[in-house]
């Protein structure tokens, strides 16, 4: 339930100043790390600002949704979701610099695509890639832990899509008993709103239904029809004025959320990627020689740490047969 | 900013230090360790050893411990607090988790062992099975069955709260599913597993019912010694 779950309890923020402030802080930490030696002019052209920062989060989530959209096979919604979901999260105090959003985003998708049981093996995950699949495979495994770890093991989302489903039902049987049919032309608009919504931060800020509701409220306006009654009087009717007023708002600001996107300013998005790629962290770059030799290094230790274990072993048998023969 | 502790995790900064074995299982190793960043504080760490696939991490393995992780934001009193998650890099094809739970040094075992005759008195009775109801209660709201209900891992702690614990074998109670038979251990097995029937919620209530009884007996009320002698046991 989403009422006592993780989600709420865990990732829901007052709004989008506290996001931008998150994600300022990792991008300050990254910055303050890796650039110790310079002074604040040299810092802001070899750095990504926050700004920039959130231009890439963008078109890497469009990149994901366009995967998503173009999986073979036919990937449900809830998994996109679920993945954008885990994206966003990821990176609210993780730096874009520090792990690149191409690797994360693929992680994010084939983590969703487990933990929403959509079954899929990894060879045929890749095979929705094009180039060198067997290092996509690598790559996504290879953060799959990691990513976990930062998402602190949770992983239960809640989507707007079930709740969605729930009002066109409820809709049916308790307003429009007459015309059920009728309910069936809300679906597109809705669908359409709650997918726009994804490309926001509104999942971080508020709750599933409510995404849902502004959705179906949306698609009724957009088919000149009010829904204002079916909300105080069916849905909230034993609630009182001022939660109502509370709800009302909710919707309105989820509305502006969702329509007010600024677009993506797509010639942009080439410099930056190129600045990304001369200050992101090598050693979590897995082309890089770094990564290799990290990973290599730690083959070694565990090579080590198991010949240790052995010598110890033979030692602790030599000891007991000497007490065994009475030494 | 107490909002802006959000996200971050959950657990805090911990380290933990082994000290001593409790118990192996099928699914892994127990130990009660401490937690040197908290003040030493005891906690109770299952080691699982997970088969890392072509595939990653196993979507069973991902599930379970999400469930987990759920549930435990809900807090029940009656659940043992889950405090930590961790993997320990692995890379000869193994995955190492680690599952930090809060440390009660009593079952209901020892608890009943301890308790002086003439027994436990009616009210205190109550009060146990109305904790372990309720603790049976929210895992089967949250469509779980526990498979595994014994007074071994029945905790209680020192000021007589009853906790559940180890739903090691736990799995989302889905219609479709395939259960696994031979999962409850065979005194508090109900006969519908013994006879390899279809089985939900109901086997949990059955090993209530063997632990209610065990609560005013002070042993075990039927110790069969073979699927059929369990059985003969609970027909007789």
């Amino acid at each position: 339930m989403f009422a006592s779950g993780t989600q709420k309890r865990h990732w829901m923020f007052s709004g989008a100043p506290e996001i931008d402030l998150l994600r300022r802080e990792a991008n300050e930490r990254y910055v303050n790390a890796f650039g110790q030696k310079m002074d604040s002019s040299s810092k802001r052209e070899h750095f990504l600002t926050p700004g920039e920062e959130k231009l890439m989060m963008r078109h890497f989530e469009f990149i994901l949704s366009s995967f998503c959209k173009k999986f073979s096979p036919i990937m449900p919604k809830y998994v996109q979701g679920t993945a954008l979901t885990y994206f966003k999260r990821f990176y609210i105090h993780n730096s874009i610099m520090d792990f690149h959003p191409k690797d994360l985003m693929l992680t994010c998708v084939y983590l969703s695509c487990k933990v929403e049981e959509f079954n899929v093996s990894i060879g045929q995950f890749v095979g929705n890639l094009k180039g060198d699949r067997e290092k996509f495979a690598n790559i996504i495994l290879g953060f799959e832990l990691l990513l976990m770890d930062k998402l602190h093991y949770h992983l239960t989302v809640h989507n707007p899509f079930r709740p969605l489903e729930g009002f066109l039902i409820d809709l049916k049987t308790r307003y429009f008993k007459d015309k059920p049919e009728s309910v069936e032309r809300l679906r597109k608009n809705a669908e359409e709103f709650v997918e726009k919504s994804m490309s926001t931060d509104a999942c971080l800020i508020f709750s599933p239904s409510q995404l849902a509701l502004a959705a179906i409220i949306y698609s009724a306006g957009e088919d000149g029809i009010s829904l204002d009654n079916y909300v105080t009087s069916v849905l909230l009717n034993k609630t009182g004025p001022e939660d109502i007023k509370k709800m009302v708002s909710q919707i309105k600001r989820i509305k502006s959320l969702v329509k007010n996107q600024e677009p993506l300013h797509r010639e942009l998005i080439g410099p930056v990627q190129r600045k990304l790629e001369n200050c992101r962290n090598q050693s979590n770059n897995p082309e890089s020689e770094v990564y290799k030799r990290r990973l290599e290094e730690m083959f070694e230790e565990e090579e080590e740490e198991r010949s240790r274990k052995r010598a110890r072993i033979a030692k602790e048998e030599k000891e007991t047969e000497k007490q065994l023969l009475g030494y | 900013m107490a909002q802006s502790e959000r996200g971050r995790n959950d657990s805090g900064d911990h380290q933990y230090e082994e000290v001593s074995l409790i118990g192996k299982g099928a699914y892994g190793v127990v130990y009660k360790g401490r937690d040197l960043k908290n003040e030493g504080q005891y906690v109770a760490m299952k080691l699982i050893r997970i088969q890392n696939t072509e595939e990653g991490m196993p979507m069973s393995a991902i599930r379970e411990i999400s469930l987990l992780k759920q549930l435990e934001a809900y807090e029940h009193p009656n659940i043992v607090r889950l405090l930590d998650v961790r993997h320990t890099p692995v890379l000869s094809g193994e995955i190492q988790l680690k599952l930090v739970f809060e440390f009660i040094d009593q079952d209901l075992t020892t608890y009943l062992e301890k308790c002086p005759p003439p027994g436990l008195g009616p009210d205190r009775i109550k009060d146990l099975m109305y904790q372990l109801i309720s603790g049976v209660d929210f895992l089967h709201s949250n469509r779980i069955i526990h498979r595994d209900l014994k007074p071994q891992n029945v905790l209680i702690s020192s000021d007589g709260q009853l906790k559940l614990a180890d739903f090691g074998l736990a799995r989302v109670y889905g219609f479709q599913m395939a259960l696994t038979q031979v999962v409850v251990t065979l005194w508090y097995r109900a006969p519908e597993v013994i006879l390899q029937a279809q089985y939900a919620t109901p086997v949990d209530m059955w090993s209530c019912g063997c632990i209610f009884a065990e609560l005013f007996n002070r042993r075990p009320l039927l110790c069969g010694e073979s699927d059929i002698d369990q059985l003969i046991k609970i027909f007789e």
